[in-house]
C-alpha cells in the first residue's frame, strides 16, 4: 500500500509544527486510518528527532575559552587599528575655513560663467529656439538637447492674462507669453505629457482651460496632449480637468470622439457624467442621440436618469413643435 | 529579549568589548553548532570568527526588529553562503566534533547513557543524516538544519534566509523527503 500523495506535505508540516488546530486533527485522523501514511509518518518523525539530537560541539572548556579569546584579540587589534591608524594629514585649525572659502568662489566662479557666457553670446531667435523647446538648440557653441528642458512650474495670472513657464535651465530662462502664443501652448503640452509631477500636469491643464474659454480654440498639439491624459493619466482630477477644457470648446469630430470615448467607456463614472454633460449641452443633445440607449443601461444611475430625461425630452420635442404649428 | 541581554547589546553598541563578549559567550555553541551543520568542520572556526567580527561591525545596525538570535543566525548563515559561493561547500559537513575515522569513540552523545550498541547505532544514524543533507541543495540545507537542527520557528527560518514562509514549508518539504529517501535502506528491515 502506498501512501497518500496528497498528505505528504502535510505530514511534513506536522512534525514541523507549522499546521494550525484544525489542520493538525486532519492529519491525526488520517494517520489513524492509513498505515502507509503512518509509516511515513514515523520515518519523519525519526529524522526530524534525529536532526534535533545532533550532538553539541564537543570541544573542551580550553579549546572555547581559547577560540573565544582569539576572537576578543582580533577585535581588539581592529579597534586599536582604527584608532591609531589614520595616516591622513592633519589639519590645522584654519584649513576647513579656507577649503571651504575656496568651494564657495568655485561655485560663484562656475555660476558667473554660466549666467553670463549664454545670455550674452545667445541672440534671440536661440533663444526664441530655446523656448519652444522641441528643437536642438545651438547656444555659445553648445548643442542643448530639448529633452533636458523640463518644465517646472506653470503660472496664470487671469487678470493679465499672462502666463510664466519656468523651465529647469541654469539660467532660470521663463517663458512669459499669452495664451495665442504657439510656443505656450508648445510648452503646456509638453507639461502635461512630460512631467512626473501630477500638481503641475493639473496646472497645465488649467491653463490650457483658461485659453480655451478666452480663444474657444487650442493648437493640434494642445489638443493631442489632453486626448494622451484621457487615455493614460492616473489622476482623476487631472482628467476631470481635460475634460473641462473640451467642454469649454466648440464641438468637433475629434472632441467629440474624446468625449464619447469617455462616456462609453470610463471606469470613473464622475468622468462619465462630465463628458455626458458636455455633449448633451450641444444641439440640444443629437449628437449623443444614438448612443442615448446604451447610456441608459450604465451602471451609474445618475448617468442613467440623466440619459433617460434626455431621451424623453428629445422625444417629446417634436411633438410640441407639432402643437405649436398647428395653433398657429 | 531579556533585559540583561539588551543591556549587553545597547553597552556594545556604544564600543564596550567586555559586554559584547557576554554576548559572545551567551550564542557561542549555537552558532558554533549552525556553522558546522552547515559548512566544512576546518572551516568552521574561521567562519564562527568571521561572524562574531561582522555582528560586532555591524551592531549599530541592529534595531530589534528580530531578536538577536536570529539576527546573529543570518549573519552565520551568509557567511556559509559565501563560502558555498568560493566553491568549498561540498566538503563533508559534520554534526560532531571527531575527526571521521574516529566515529566509534565518540566519548558522549545527547541520550543518557546509551547502551555501545544504541550509540554506534546512532553514530550510523547520524552519518547517514549528514551525507543525505549533503546531498541537498543550499537553501534545502539551510532551512532543514535551522528547522529541525537548530530549532528554529517557521517564521525564524523565512526572517533569516529572507524568503516567504511558504517557500519554507515548500523547502523543508523537498529536504524531507530527500533525506527519507536517501535513509530509507537503514529503515529497511
Amino acid at each position: 500500500m502506498k501512501p497518500c500523495p496528497k498528505m505528504q506535505l502535510s505530514i511534513t508540516l506536522y512534525h514541523a509544527d507549522a499546521l494550525d488546530e484544525i489542520a493538525r486533527l486532519e492529519v491525526e485522523r488520517h494517520l489513524a486510518q492509513c498505515p502507509a501514511c503512518r509509516e511515513v509518518s514515523e520515518r519523519i518523525g525519526e529524522i526530524a528527532r534525529l536532526a534535533a539530537e545532533a550532538p553539541e560541539p564537543d570541544e573542551g572548556l580550553a579549546s572555547v575559552s581559547a577560540r573565544r579569546s582569539r576572537l576578543m584579540a582580533a577585535l581588539n587589534s581592529q579597534l586599536q587599528e582604527t584608532h591609531v591608524a589614520p595616516s591622513l594629514p592633519r589639519m590645522t585649525p584654519f584649513q576647513p575655513l579656507y577649503a571651504a572659502l575656496a568651494a564657495m568662489l568655485l561655485v560663484a566662479f562656475g555660476f558667473l560663467i554660466g549666467r553670463f557666457s549664454i545670455r550674452t553670446q545667445a541672440p534671440d531667435p536661440t533663444l526664441q529656439a530655446l523656448l519652444t523647446g522641441f528643437q536642438p538648440v545651438v547656444a555659445a557653441n553648445h548643442t542643448v538637447q530639448p529633452e533636458l528642458l523640463k518644465v517646472q512650474r506653470v503660472r496664470y495670472d487671469p487678470a493679465t492674462r499672462q502666463f510664466e513657464i519656468e523651465y529647469s535651465t541654469v539660467n532660470g530662462v521663463r517663458l512669459q507669453g499669452t495664451g495665442d502664443q504657439p510656443q505656450v501652448q508648445l510648452m503646456l503640452a509638453r507639461a502635461m505629457v512630460d512631467s512626473d509631477n501630477p500638481a503641475l500636469r493639473l496646472h497645465a491643464v488649467k491653463a490650457a482651460g483658461a485659453i480655451a474659454v478666452q480663444q474657444q480654440s487650442l493648437d493640434d498639439e494642445l489638443l493631442q496632449a489632453i486626448d494622451f491624459l484621457l487615455s493614460k493619466e492616473q489622476n482623476q482630477g487631472v482628467r476631470l480637468m481635460a475634460i473641462r477644457v473640451l467642454r469649454a470648446l466648440p464641438l468637433n469630430e475629434a472632441i467629440k470622439k474624446m468625449l464619447l470615448q469617455i462616456v462609453l467607456h470610463d471606469e470613473n463614472p464622475a468622468l462619465r457624467l462630465e463628458a455626458f454633460d458636455g455633449l448633451a449641452a450641444h444641439a440640444g443633445g443629437q449628437e449623443i442621440e444614438p448612443y442615448l440607449q446604451t447610456i441608459a443601461k450604465d451602471s451609474s444611475s445618475s448617468l442613467r436618469v440623466k440619459a433617460r430625461a434626455l431621451q424623453q425630452a428629445m422625444d417629446a420635442a417634436p411633438v410640441r413643435s407639432a402643437e405649436l404649428s398647428q395653433e398657429n | 529579549m531579556e533585559p540583561r541581554e539588551r543591556d549587553w547589546i545597547i553597552r556594545a553598541q556604544s564600543g564596550d568589548l567586555p559586554a559584547f563578549g557576554e554576548l559572545v559567550n551567551r550564542h557561542d555553541a549555537y552558532i558554533m553548532r549552525l556553522i558546522r551543520s552547515l559548512a566544512p568542520r576546518e572551516d568552521a572556526e574561521d567562519l564562527w570568527q568571521e561572524t562574531f567580527i561582522k555582528a560586532y561591525a555591524g551592531l549599530a545596525g541592529f534595531r530589534e526588529e528580530s531578536s538577536f538570535r536570529t539576527w546573529l543566525t543570518r549573519i552565520a548563515v551568509r557567511q556559509c553562503f559565501s563560502l558555498r559561493r568560493k566553491g568549498r561547500w561540498k566538503r563533508r559537513v559534520s554534526f560532531h566534533t571527531d575527526p571521521p575515522g574516529e566515529a566509534e569513540s565518540a566519548p558522549e552523545l545527547s541520550s543518557p547513557d546509551p547502551l555501545p550498541d544504541q550509540q554506534a547505532l546512532r553514530q550510523e544514524m547520524w552519518d547517514h543524516l549528514q551525507r543525505a543533507l549533503e546531498a541537498l541543495p543550499g537553501g534545502q540545507r539551510a532551512a532543514f538544519v535551522l528547522k529541525y537542527v537548530q530549532g528554529c520557528s517557521i517564521h525564524e527560518v523565512a526572517v533569516i534566509l529572507g524568503k516567504a514562509e511558504g517557500t519554507i514549508k515548500s523547502d523543508l518539504f523537498r529536504a524531507m523527503h530527500h533525506i527519507r529517501r536517501r535513509m530509507q535502506r537503514i529503515y529497511a528491515p
